[in-house]
This record gives structure tokens, sequence and C-alpha cells, in this order.
């Protein structure tokens, strides 16, 4: 094979046992790498097991993009039962550590078992050492890389976790390169669960393609491409950050724990005032669009931000100060913790402070800085009764003290920075998404503004409305196919393609320069229908069969109240026409009114292997 | 009509909010395409004409008041 190494490595630390195997040919060609390979390793292997048990398996795979230059291609995709949901969970991260990985000679690194005190795994090509970690353990991300950097040299790739992870916070995260981060339902807590502190990795293989002149030229081009892109400019002075002014602009800001869509102290945490503020950029490897944008925060350390950190830290804790906000996610990142989740917890804690709901008065309340930064800490080291519960996540801490109908999440993950009031649609790809409420699979909110029925009487009183539409579900499976299937597949960066508007058809061709193996769309669609499928079996056997569509429902605060301000004030998602674009999505999928895939849709998708063990759970149809 | 541009489209055409004086109503594209360098290269965008989702073909006149928003991807 091309492209391909057909080789994982494998390292069980229980028994300190080490081996790269091989897997067959025919699971690269179908699932590709990433995401796909990660879902075939878990549904073969992690079946019914505690997420932070023995017998969970921690998986970094990676795709025939990476360790080559590829536009954006230096991503990697972390994988494991989620601790959060229960389900299956995944993350991407850009990071050396992919690179390396690829040219150590491995696609994937599997890592199973406990390891009896903290250890770090060293991988340098074939030779593979599991070290002691205990003067490590209780460091940050940022430190412990650093002090490995020390050890092994600047020229490896380092992935680490941080306090959260060693403390099991459900929603902790795996670090690289100082605020690079992925695995957002809990990953960085299945590593600490294996007291694995860090991964770090040299590889000087070369990885063997199908026609290297091909893969340079188009490399070059789409490397060109971007540069010239119309786009390219604004994108390098506000990255995501843009996104702020946008989603204010339109009512989609989260704002203090989503009961808003329009945030009064917008301007002081938007693009523009981060561009006030920076000092410099980062990025991951093999891009030339270096989105990470680093400011100074208010305790003078840097702080890499981006929309979503800042949404979710600043305007859902109604916090109208980057400087401030920046502290909060710098902390996020440091102690290893998924800034998303964190801040849709704070948030939940300070309307239910609001409410009566909690009374503890280190409990803050919107807007409370102070209180919000000690309630980081305590979460991260699960210290203080408030810190141990807010550790659990939204869904779990709305059990036990109330607020359900606030509580912001889709099968336990936390909402990111789209607040759905207005927008069906996206409320669908997070209904939808393969991990819970995550925006990274279908990202059709400005799909979804930009076709909104148009009004022939344009003098009319304006009138806000919200709109369905059968197409809606339609864009959102198309979206998953590219934005969840192919890029976590390659696994390359989306932003190129969403952002500058590089063209598309540059992916298909550049797989076919690796691996030589020739996909059309409808193959890639294929494989990306099969990941989808794979892994809602995955959740269905994981819950025990307990299965149904509203499992698929986006949470319940959309359906109630609307925005109290802006356009769209007061309104909200209708429940039954969601069901119907619900339907709509089972339907174009192949899969049952109770969101499981049918018998049929399996079979050709060349999944029967799922359908022994799913039939053990449900019935299918 | 006042034309409020956001992200790159502001970006590109060093401003933010413009004035313009038409005599007779003229599709938003002929304008803009005055008005943002490249907007051309613009697959899509999105467009509000007094508040309400339109298309660059849409006739502007003097009364009108545009938006115009990048699609972006989130991140
Ligand atoms: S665009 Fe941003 S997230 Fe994507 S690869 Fe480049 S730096 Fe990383």
């Amino acid at each position: 094979m091309k492209g391909w190494w057909g080789k994982i490595l494998r390292i069980n630390l229980s028994e300190g046992r080490v081996k790269a195997q091989d897997y067959p040919p025919e699971a690269a060609l179908s699932f590709i790498g990433g995401r796909g390979l990660a879902a075939k390793i878990l549904w073969d292997e992690v079946k019914g097991v505690d997420p932070l048990g023995p017998n969970n398996k921690l998986v970094f795979a990676c795709g025939p993009f990476n360790g080559l230059p590829t536009p954006s291609g230096g991503k990697m995709v972390v994988a494991a039962k989620s601790p959060l949901t229960g389900g299956y969970g995944d993350g991407n991260l850009g990071t050396m550590a992919s690179v390396h990985l690829r040219k150590a000679g491995y696609d994937a690194l599997v890592v199973e078992g406990v390891a009896r005190r903290p250890v770090y795994i060293y991988v340098e090509d074939g030779n593979v050492n599991i070290l002691s970690a205990d003067g490590l353990w209780g460091k940050t991300a940022f430190e412990a890389e650093k002090s490995l950097k020390e050890v092994h040299g600047r020229n490896v790739g380092v992935l680490s976790i941080g306090p959260g992870g060693e403390n099991l916070v459900k929603y902790a995260v795996i670090v690289s390169q100082e605020g690079r981060s992925g695995g957002r339902p809990g990953i960085g807590a299945v590593m600490g669960s294996k007291k694995l502190k860090a991964v770090v990795i040299r590889g000087s293989k070369e990885i063997p393609v199908a026609d290297k002149e091909s893969l340079t030229r188009l490399n070059q081009e789409a490397y060109n491409a971007v540069l010239n892109s119309p786009s390219y400019s604004f994108w390098r002075r506000q990255g995501t950050m843009a996104a702020l002014e946008w989603c204010n602009e339109n009512s989609a800001l989260p704002v203090r724990n989503f009961s808003d869509g329009v945030f009064e102290f917008a301007r002081s945490i938007d693009g523009y005032a981060m561009e006030g503020m920076k000092i410099s950029q980062r990025g991951c490897p093999y891009c030339n669009m270096t989105c990470g944008n680093v400011v100074l925060d208010a305790e003078a350390r840097e702080s890499e931000l981006d929309y979503e950190n800042v949404s979710l830290l600043g305007s859902n804790l109604g916090l109208g100060k980057l400087n401030e906000v920046s502290v909060l996610n710098r902390l996020a990142d440091e102690l290893g913790l998924d800034s998303i989740s964190l801040g849709g917890v704070i948030g939940f804690v300070m309307e239910a402070k609001e409410r009566g709901l909690i009374k503890d008065p280190e409990a803050p309340e919107f807007g409370d800085f102070k209180k919000a930064r000690e309630l980081v800490l305590n979460i991260a080291y699960r210290r203080t009764d408030l810190g141990r519960q807010a550790a659990e996540g939204v869904k779990r801490l709305s059990e036990r003290v109330g607020g359900k109908e606030f509580a912001m999440h889709v099968k336990g993950l936390e909402v990111s920075g789209y607040n759905c009031f207005a927008y069906p649609a996206m409320a669908l790809a997070y209904g939808t998404s393969s991990i819970g409420a995550h925006h990274k699979e279908a990202w059709v909110i400005a799909w979804e503004i930009g076709t909104a029925p148009m009004e022939v009487e344009r003098r009319q009183a304006v009138r806000y409305s919200v709109s369905y539409n059968p197409e809606k579900a339609a864009k959102v499976v198309e979206l998953q196919r590219l934005r969840g299937g192919m890029y976590e597949m390659l696994t390359a960066c989306r932003l190129p393609w969403v952002e500058v508007g590089l063209s598309i058809e540059y992916y298909p061709r550049l797989l076919e320069a690796i691996t030589g193996v020739k996909y059309s769309w409808d193959d890639i669609y294929r494989a990306a229908d099969r990941v989808y499928a794979l892994i809602r079996a995955y959740w269905v056997r994981e819950f025990n069969g307990r299965w149904g569509r509203e499992m698929d429902y986006p949470p319940e605060r959309w359906f109630t109240g609307g925005p109290k301000s802006g356009p769209f004030k007061g309104q909200h998602l209708d429940r039954s026409e969601y069901d119907k674009l619900l339907s709509e999505y089972y339907r174009l999928r192949g899969w049952d009114e109770r969101g499981i895939p049918r018998r049929e849709t399996l079979e050709n998708l060349n999944l029967g292997f799922v359908i022994p063990d799913l039939e053990k759970y449900v019935e299918l149809n | 009509m006042r034309i409020k541009l956001f992200g790159v489209f502001a970006h590109l055409a060093r401003a933010s909010e413009l004035t313009v004086e038409v005599e007779t109503p003229r599709p938003i594209r002929e304008i803009l395409r005055e008005v943002v360098p490249r907007y051309d290269e613009f697959p899509d965008k999105i467009i509000m004409v007094n508040g309400k989702p339109a298309s660059d073909e849409t006739l502007a006149s003097n009364e009108d008041e545009i938006k115009v928003l990048p699609v972006l991807s989130g991140g």
C-alpha cells in the first residue's frame, strides 16, 4: 500500500507490552483513516466498558494526509469511549505529533490498560519506551511539554494532559503546542485514567507515496491558492474571531448561558478588540493560515484566542473584558480543560445561582470574573463541592441541582458557540453530530441565514421568523459528509476550504497522489456515511439499545422562551417542525424513526459485520 | 442607500459603513463591485436588505439599508 503504512502501534500500559500490528488494506480503503479508523477500532474492541476503566482504549489516529506536505494537513484525531457522554467520543488537534507518528511508521497509536504509576510514552521510530512521569504529574500541559522538550529535544511531537485530565474532569482534553487541544468529550480524562501524562514521538522515516511529483505540485498550487484568496488577509487579521461580530449581528451568540443571542459588550470582546491586543500568531503544522491569535491576558501571560473560547468564556458568562476572558482561556489550555464545555458549565452555574438552585457563596454570578477564575481552578483540581460537581459537566450537574430546562448540551456534550433559537438547521447539526453538541461537522448556520426565504414586499415592516424546509436536513447531511467525514478521515483542517475558499476538488486529487487510489466523490461520501452509521451503531450498542429520537434533540431551552433581546426576541424552535426535519434527516441517512441505521443501510455500506452484535440490543428495521 | 459591510468585506472596502447615491434602483451586485475590491471572487455572501435576506441581484434604491456579511465557517 502507498500512503498508508497499514500499521498500528499498540501499547498496553498494564502489562508494559508494545506491539506493531498490521491492519488489513480493506480497512484502510474503506475507513481511510483518522476518525474512520478510530471508529472501527472502538467498535471492534471497546464494548460495554467503563470509560475511565482499564478496558477503554485511547486511540490517536492519523490519515493519509498526515506527515506529508498537504494543505493544513497537520491534524490528528484522538478518540475513546467518552466518560462525558458514554458514547463515541473524539476530537482533532493540530500537532507535530501527527507528523512524527506517521514518520515513525504508524497510522495510529492505541493505548490500552492502566499504568501503575504515572508514565509517559516515548516513541522513536520502532523504539518504544514507557518512562516514568512521576516528575511531570501535577504539572500543567504547557510545563510538561516544555520539560519533555528539554529532555528529548525540540524536534519531537508532544501530546500531554494537564491537571484536568489527571483529575478525570469529564471534559478534559489533550493538549499540544500551548493552545492546540482536542478531544472535547473527555478524551483527556481517559488519558489521565491510564496514568499517561504524555506521548512524545520522533519519526524519521519516509512515508511511501504513490505519486510524489503530483503531490508536491498539488500542494504548492493549493498553498498558493490560499495565499491569493481574497479572504486571506482578513483571515490573518482575525481568524475565527471574526465570527463574534457575525454571530452577534445574527442573534446567534451564546450570551449568559444561551439566554440571549446579542451581547451588549460584544464590541469589547470581538475580533477588532483582539487585534488591538495581539502579540503573535500560532498555527498547526503545514498550515499557512495560522489562526491561533495570541494576546497578553490580564495577568500578562500569553493566551491563544479563537471564537469558540471567547464566546463561551466571554459573552456566555456575561464577561465583557477580553483580557479577563483571555485569562480563563489560558487557564483552560494550561489545565487541559475543554474551553467550550468549561464555559458551558460555568454559564450553567451562573444561571443556577441566579435562579436560587445553587446557593453556594463561591458560585459566581454572571459577570463575576474573580469567582469564575476560582471555579476554573476548583474544577481542574476537583476541589470544593461545587468544583467537583462542575467537573462532571452540565448534564450531570443539572440532574443533581435541577435546571434541566436550561442545561445546554446534547447527549451530554455542552453546546459550542452558536445559539440556535432561530436556526433549526444548525440545531439539527448539533442534534445529530457524532459526539454531541459540537459544530465542527456541519456548520450550516451561515447557509441557513443566507438562504432564508426572500420576501417579495421588501418595504413591509420587517418580521423575523424561524423557517423550516426539508432542504435544511439535506444540507446538514452534505456538510457532515465533508466536514465530519472527509476532513476527519484524511485528517486535514477544513478551514482552507470553508474560510478562504480553497477548491474542495483538491482533496480527492491529493488523496489519489498519496495513495494511488482514485476516490470519486461518491466513494468519499460512502466512506463518510459508513463512518456515521458505524458511530451511530456504537452509541446504540453502548447504550444497550436504549435509544430513541429524543437523543437527537437539541437542548430544551431552544424550544421555549426565545432570546431576551434583538430582532428574534421571544422566537424559538417548534418541536413538531424540528421533528419533521429530523425525520427527513433519518430518511436521507437510511436510518429508522428511532435514529438507528436500517439493516439494509448497514449492508449497503459494507457494515454487515455490526448487525449480529447490534441485534443483541435492538431489533433492526 | 446605506451599506454596512462586515468582516472581510469591510476589510477590502476599507470601510464598515458607506452611503451611496443612485439615480434609479440598481442591482446590489453592481454597487458592491464598485466598493469592494475582488467582490466577484466571493461565491457566497449574505445580503440583507432592510433586515431581510436578499440576493445581490436585488434592486436597491436610496432609501434602502443593505448589510453584507461573509459566509464564515465557524472554526
Ligand atoms: S487554519 Fe488554524 S486550525 Fe486549521 S490547520 Fe491552520 S492553524 Fe490549525
